[in-house]
């Protein structure tokens, strides 16, 4: 017993991150690794979605300015065609496909061009906005769960130091507080690796959910536009 | 994606080189050394009780050598120096009564031998003089020995060496807990700065338990060897023991201040042999101030 003491007293413990994470049990280092990689992972999410977020909203202002800018239908479709990387141009393109395969050939617009024309567009908004939400959940997984692991290390980290407490039969500072410093320490990288996801998270939530009820209100005017087309022609 | 995986990573990797590099250990809250303030500002017009103690000591064996002749009991007395020094004013006293008016009755006659007899009474005046002033100095240092043992047994209570418990520095400090002696009986002592700043030195490292049963009123003991550099020599040692459970964490916080205090850098090293080997008293009741 009197080894155990002077040991924890003549080296009161390394408290830098390193020796923290250097001592910690198998468990907690385990945790400690999965909640970097995970942070990490998040950080790469975010980064990705805001830019393609702010290009998927520029890109869509301007298609909006030239779809209303007066010129046709028919011109825009062979002056976008080509570059088709915009939500909204594509699914303009998609619907423009449609509507051209139904009415190529005869001059009177084929039966149920109106639903399929929907049809269509209705699958690429969805095609869409998969792409945009994609991987969006594995940060609302993050901010959900990265606080609970670092709880777990927590715990682990505070069993450890409870067995200290247990072996040295002293319940000093120095003996319970490295396992405390490397439970917190865990519990740290979970709420460090939570809270970003848990806020982008949101944010690009919000975010999607505006750029879908433009395309939604986008393909409800171009279907209208189509439906007054047919009306003109029959 | 993959652009934003490395940019990702690489922020991580950066903010972790700044926390390896930035949190390396936690920071030492170090406080320059706090310079014992020189006792006359507590108590004017008053050395360290040790020096005064010394000094003293040093001029009565001068004082007590010269005035052989007329004073005889104070060389049997040397060791008991407050009775010596009594006596030794009580009889040249006696003997200035007796002088002036033996010589007169029986050399009346002959004029010239009253020179002889005049000088034997100036020197015991001086002699009486020389002695009167040692007196309140004695005094006012063994009040001062009192007081200081006070302030500074509550955290530093030094028991003297195997052979410090000479004659000479006994009398000067009798019940003073912080005595210290050289095995050689010179007057090599810790000077009460040095005592001071090993004082506040400790006290800065020590965390006493708080809040225990009683936790107030438990004194631990260690003994503690020191190496010439001022770091320990050998993990402290609990000398005494309580039967309290807050006696334990007491014990512990004591040893782990001394731990972590050293090296002792504030002893001169002319006098390793008086504080290589000391035993410390932690009371927190002075810690708190009580």
């Amino acid at each position: 017993m009197l080894e155990v003491f002077t040991t924890n007293l003549s080296q009161p413990g390394d408290l830098s991150i390193m020796g923290l994470f250097l001592q910690a049990h198998f468990v907690v280092k385990a945790v400690i690794v999965g909640l970097l990689i995970s942070s990490v992972w998040c950080w790469a999410i975010i980064l990705e979605k805001l830019f393609v977020f702010r290009r998927t909203r520029r890109e869509t202002d301007r298609f909006e300015q030239q779809f209303w800018s007066g010129q046709s239908l028919d011109e825009l479709y062979n002056m976008i065609r080509e570059q088709q990387s915009n939500a909204m141009a594509s699914l303009f393109i998609a619907a423009m496909r449609e509507w051209k395969r139904s009415v190529e050939g005869n001059p009177r617009p084929m039966a149920g061009v109106q639903m399929r024309v929907e049809k269509v567009m209705d699958v690429s908004i969805a095609r869409e906005m998969d792409r945009l939400e994609r991987r969006l959940l594995f940060l609302a997984t993050v901010g959900s769960t990265a606080p609970f692991i670092g709880l777990f290390g927590t715990v682990w980290g505070i069993m450890t130091s409870f067995q200290a407490i247990a072996v040295s039969k002293n319940t000093n500072l120095s003996v319970v507080a490295p396992g405390i410093a490397e439970a917190l320490f865990a519990t740290a990288l979970g709420l460090l690796a939570a809270i970003p996801a848990v806020i982008f998270y949101n944010k690009f939530a919000n975010e999607s959910a505006r750029i879908g009820q433009r395309l939604e209100g986008f393909s409800d005017e171009f279907s209208a536009i189509l439906s007054r087309q047919i009306d003109v022609r029959s | 994606m993959r652009t934003s995986v490395i940019i990702s990573s690489l922020l991580h990797v950066g903010i972790l080189f700044w926390a390896f590099a930035g949190f390396t250990a936690t920071r030492e809250f170090k406080a320059n050394p706090v310079q014992s303030i020189p006792v006359e500002i507590l108590s004017p017009g008053e050395f360290t009780k040790l020096k005064a103690g010394d000094k003293k000591e040093k001029a009565e064996k001068t004082e007590v050598k010269k005035p052989e002749p007329p004073v005889k009991k104070v060389n049997k007395e040397k060791p008991k120096k407050k009775k010596a020094v009594k006596k030794a004013v009580n009889a040249p006293a006696k003997q200035e009564k007796k002088e002036p008016v033996v010589v007169p009755k029986k050399k009346k006659a002959v004029e010239k031998p009253k020179p002889k007899p005049k000088p034997k009474p100036k020197v015991a005046e001086k002699k009486i003089k020389k002695k009167v002033k040692p007196k309140p100095r004695a005094k006012k240092a063994t009040n001062k020995n009192n007081f200081d043992a006070d302030r500074i047994a509550a955290l530093l209570n030094k028991i003297p060496d195997a052979g410090g418990n000479d004659a000479q520095k006994a009398p000067i400090a009798p019940k003073r807990q912080v005595s210290r002696g050289d095995p050689r009986g010179r007057d090599k002592t810790i000077s009460v700065s040095e005592i001071d700043a090993f004082r506040t030195q400790i006290s800065q490292c020590w965390n006493p338990p708080i809040g225990g049963l009683g936790a107030d009123r438990i004194v631990v003991k260690v003994r503690i060897s020191l190496n010439k550099d001022g770091t320990l020599n050998r993990p402290p040692k609990v000398v005494n023991s309580m039967s309290s459970t807050s006696f334990l964490p007491a014990a512990d916080s004591a040893t782990r201040a001394i731990w972590q205090c050293q090296p002792y850098t504030m002893f001169t090293p002319e006098r390793y042999n008086v504080w290589r080997d000391m035993v410390l008293s932690f009371d927190p009741r002075e810690m708190y101030g009580g």
